[in-house]
């Protein structure tokens, strides 16, 4: 059974003592014997000189004291140091000196205010008013938009006092010690840290618990930041190490007198360690275990070539510089001291000669002076151009000519993606046998968080920003969400630097969760913030938004409208398109009216729709147009309709217009794209999807439809024999129809719709004559005898755009030419003028 | 403390090693400086015996040169050991030496 004896605790009286030691008049009264120390000296070898008599006994006397006083002080330092132990049954035996004062500080609060009991809230309180604690509060979020010592005062201030009498530790103030000391114990602390209480508190305090749940974070969240802040606190304990414990920067001034000259590598390579020496400290985050493996491979005898395998824009070069910063600072094992690492620029070195000759002589040169230098490592970005299997502009293999180089006379680090990895250096065994492959993985968003982590206390020192911890979870949050073509890390320090210096130019000191974002947004054209505010009454409110430019197609509309809701929640799965409907009916009813209405709320522009008439891709050859054709020899592959159009904009909804009419094997591509939301292209390239709202229509069914609404067949029961007649016609296979969110049946229209057609379209007109300060009116009947003539049974209400121009909008421009109609008039319309 | 002065003066010392370079510079004493040796091979003897005489004076130059870079850097380690040392030594007699010091100010 755990207690809180302060009275036998060894470590909590020293921490006390110590910290009077520490500061205050103790340690005022230490610097001022120094001074005194050294002013004395100075005043007894000034009284030799000048022969003062009484001098030099006030300097021994005043010396002396100082001394012993000095020596009294360091005594009583190094005697009262605390010594936390964390396998005693006393709690306080546990507490880092840190924590000491926050109990202290709870125990003057409660009896200050005449509590009878120390309970959680108290200790929250003085924890609040520590450095460490109010660091760790404000890093979660609390205090930035609400005063949290205001909302602490009050619950204090309910607390029941006594009027005299001792204060007691309540048993939930033990159980937050001892969760605090369980959770020291689980992360291989020393003592019970500050984070560890915060940690306790949540088990034990609803009023904290109360805060949390106010600013929307949870226990995982407030032990990321304990978790943050100790990290933070090793790496500033680290920067403001005494002179002896720093590491020498670079290899000492002899270092370069023992190697050779590198004339060639001088013309094409650059020294990393100059550059990186150049950049002062490289910041390499989250990569230690790849920078810990090229260091021990290459320390290695032999095979000591390391191979970085990853994407483009992961890192590897990043990787390197980090590598490099280990170098300059002598932080590396001794076999790799003084080593100079260079980045043979393979573009240089292939070009400018058409004779393979001189590229060989030149690489067999290259080689030769890094061997010969003795202290040469060589870095090769896109190693595979020079093993490559297929010689061409820019590719060669080199081979036969570098591999008696790797064989140990010379160390080398290559880069080079996956997919070059298995074309050309797999198939030159030697050379591939000759690498150590280190596989440079993207980190999933947990290890993505603990970069940034790492990385923002240098942004915020740069810039003078503060990133409370709810921002760091956006940003990894809505790159994951909305940025699929660069991978992490990157996409997040991108934002993080972007966001730091846009708030800190307007002046702001903290970065809230909106205003990343806002940055989203802007620079994607998407509507980033979580459903709220005026995009939540959007969304709340889809069908009626559909409803200004759709007529009638309840059923679609409120379809599609509870397909989006669930996506802008974030209910649906992130891995798929945002929504993939099926509009199915006859012609000029809405589907694409209501298509571009979608794109319009959605992405904020109905230009933001990219329209695919698959009527054209009826062939199976012509699968190439649609997705791209792979590059033939010396030529660059055909571009692909879709998947440009959509790498392009990632962020459209993508209109497939007719798609029975596309070949079948041309719709199983498709299948791939509503499941995973990716495809690839003809270059190899994978085309996100995630980001799309994919909507197909066609006209099959059309009759079925009409003669389903005669039988009064509404709802489901309509969806239902709709897919069975797809399925049984062979228009579409079942698998095909059921990947979409909604198969969705567009009614023709009635002739009251029509007329709702009409005046939607007539008010359009009527909006650009007001823009040209004429007012248009149309008479009811006018607008009935518009529907009439521009209704097509078979084309529904597309030809009344046609009727619109014909009819009216001819002899509008013809009377505004002849000056009939001027500036400030109004037009009315009768059924009478249109002929 | 006493532990503490030896670890200082131990830290200072190695930094000073690493900064002088001097386990390296002992280690290539008689490399060519900068490596800048001429290959002899295949070479008609006047030649080979000019050549070997420039790669005897490119060795003498490195020798000299990192000879005295690292007597500079000995002789520092030697001073801040002697400091070391002293600076001990002092902390080691401080209470007798306040004491002493005391009493002679007040009785001298």
């Amino acid at each position: 059974m755990a207690t809180f004896d302060i009275a036998n605790s060894i470590n909590f009286n020293r921490a006390k003592l110590e910290r009077r030691f520490s500061s205050g008049f103790f340690s005022i009264l230490s610097t001022f014997s120094i001074i005194l120390l050294i002013v004395s000296m100075t005043a007894y070898f000034y009284s030799l000189i000048n022969e003062i008599a009484y001098l030099p006994n006030i300097s021994f006397i005043v010396n002396g004291l100082s001394i012993a006083y000095l020596l009294f002080y360091y005594f009583s330092k190094a005697f009262y140091m605390p010594s936390p132990r964390l396998d005693s049954d006393n709690l306080a035996e546990s507490l880092s000196p840190l924590v000491v004062d926050a109990v202290s500080a709870a125990f003057k609060i409660a009896k200050q205010n005449g509590y009878a009991e120390l309970n959680p809230l108290v200790l929250l309180a003085a924890l609040e008013q520590t450095d460490d604690g109010k660091y760790m509060l404000l890093r979660a979020g609390f205090g930035l938009e609400k005063d949290i010592s205001g909302q602490i005062a009050q619950a204090i201030a309910r607390i029941p006092r006594q009027n005299s009498g001792e204060v007691k530790f309540s048993q939930d103030f033990l159980d937050v010690l001892a969760a605090a000391r369980q959770n020291t114990i689980a992360n291989g602390r020393d003592a019970v840290s500050s984070g560890d209480v915060l940690l306790g508190l949540i088990q034990k305090s609803d009023i904290f618990k109360h805060l949390m749940f106010d600013i929307k974070i949870d226990e995982k969240d407030i032990m990321n930041v304990v978790e943050w802040h100790e990290m933070t606190r090793e790496y500033v304990e680290k920067f403001n190490l005494p002179y002896w414990e720093k590491p020498i920067i670079s290899g000492g001034i002899g270092a370069d007198w023992s190697f050779g000259y590198t004339p060639m590598l001088n013309q094409f390579a650059k020294n990393l360690n100059i550059e990186v020496e150049f950049m002062g400290d490289v910041h390499v985050y989250g990569r230690s275990s790849e920078i810990d493996s090229i260091e021990r491979i290459l320390s290695k005898t032999d095979h000591n070539n390391a191979l970085l395998v990853g994407e483009h824009g992961i890192g590897k070069k990043t990787i390197v510089k980090g590598f490099v910063a280990k170098i300059i600072k002598g932080n590396i094992l001794p076999s790799l001291k003084y080593s100079q690492v260079f980045q043979v620029d393979t573009g240089a070195v292939l070009s400018g000669s058409s004779d393979s000759g001189e590229i060989a002589n030149r690489i067999r040169r290259i080689f030769n002076e890094a061997a010969r230098a003795g202290n040469i490592i060589l870095f090769f970005d896109n190693f595979h151009a020079l093993v490559s299997a297929q010689e061409g502009v820019g590719q060669v293999n080199t081979s036969e000519i570098i591999m008696p180089y790797l064989e140990g006379a010379v160390r080398v680090i290559g880069a080079t993606t996956l997919k070059d990895y298995h074309k050309n250096i797999e198939s030159s065994p030697g050379v591939a046998a000759a690498f150590n492959r280190i596989d440079v993985k993207e980190p999933n968003l947990e290890e993505t968080t603990e970069v940034l982590q790492e990385m923002i206390p240098f942004v915020e020192h740069r810039d003078g920003v503060f990133w409370p911890y709810q921002a760091v979870k956006e940003v990894v949050r809505v790159a994951d969400r909305y940025i699929h073509n660069i991978p992490n890390p990157e996409k997040t320090i991108e934002i993080v630097d972007e966001v730091s210096v846009s708030v800190a130019k307007l002046g702001q000191k903290i970065i809230f969760a909106r205003q990343i974002d806002d940055l989203i947004s802007k620079k994607l054209e998407v509507p980033v913030a979580q459903a709220e505010g005026q995009e939540a009454q959007k969304l709340l409110n889809l069908e009626e938004f559909l409803h200004r430019r759709v007529i009638g197609q309840d059923e679609a509309v409120a379809a599609v409208s509870n397909a989006m809701r669930r996506a802008r929640s974030g209910i649906q799965n992130k891995n798929r398109p945002i929504g993939t409907f099926l509009f199915l009916g006859p012609t000029g009813v809405g589907k694409t009216e209501t298509a571009k209405a979608l794109a319009e709320a959605y992405f904020g522009s109905e230009k933001n729709m990219i329209r695919i008439d698959m009527s054209e891709f009826q062939e199976q050859s012509s699968l190439y147009r649609l997705i791209g054709s792979p590059p033939a020899a010396g030529a660059e592959g055909e571009k692909g309709q879709l998947t440009t159009a959509v790498s392009d904009n990632p962020f459209s909804l993508v209109l497939l217009d007719e798609i029975e009419k596309a070949h079948p094997q041309i719709l199983t591509l498709f299948l791939q794209v509503f499941d995973d939301g990716r495809l690839t292209d003809g270059s190899g390239q994978t085309v996100d999807f995630t980001n799309t709202i994919i909507i197909s229509t066609s006209n099959a069914g059309s009759e079925l439809i009409r003669q389903n609404l005669l039988k009064n067949i509404h709802g489901d029961e309509m969806k239902k024999s709709l897919l069975d007649f797809l399925q049984t016609q062979g228009i579409f296979r079942p698998e095909f129809l059921n990947r979409f969110d909604a198969v969705v049946a567009f009614h023709p229209l009635s002739p009251d719709q029509i007329v709702q057609v009409a005046t939607l379209m007539l008010q359009s007109l009527a909006n650009q004559m007001a823009t040209k300060e004429v007012t248009l009116k149309f008479t009811p009947a006018a607008v009935r005898k518009l529907a009439r003539v521009g209704f097509d049974p078979i084309y529904g209400a597309r030809p009344m755009r046609r009727a619109i121009q014909d009819k009216v909008e001819n002899a509008l421009a013809q009377s505004m030419l002849e000056g009939k109609i001027t500036r400030g008039q109004t037009v009315t319309i009768d059924e009478k003028d249109i002929n | 403390m006493p532990s503490r002065i030896l670890y200082i003066t131990g830290k200072t010392v190695a930094k000073l090693y690493s900064f002088f370079s001097i386990g390296l510079l002992l280690k290539t004493l008689f490399l060519p400086w900068k490596r800048d040796e001429i290959d002899t091979s295949n070479m008609a003897l006047d030649d080979k015996l000019r050549v070997i005489l420039m790669n005897l004076i490119s060795r003498l130059v490195g020798a000299v040169v990192r000879f005295g870079t690292v007597f500079v850097g000995i002789f520092l380690i030697c001073s801040i050991w002697i400091l070391g040392f002293l600076a001990l030594i002092l902390f080691i007699l401080s209470p007798v030496l306040s004491a002493t010091i005391i009493i002679a100010g007040i009785f001298i």
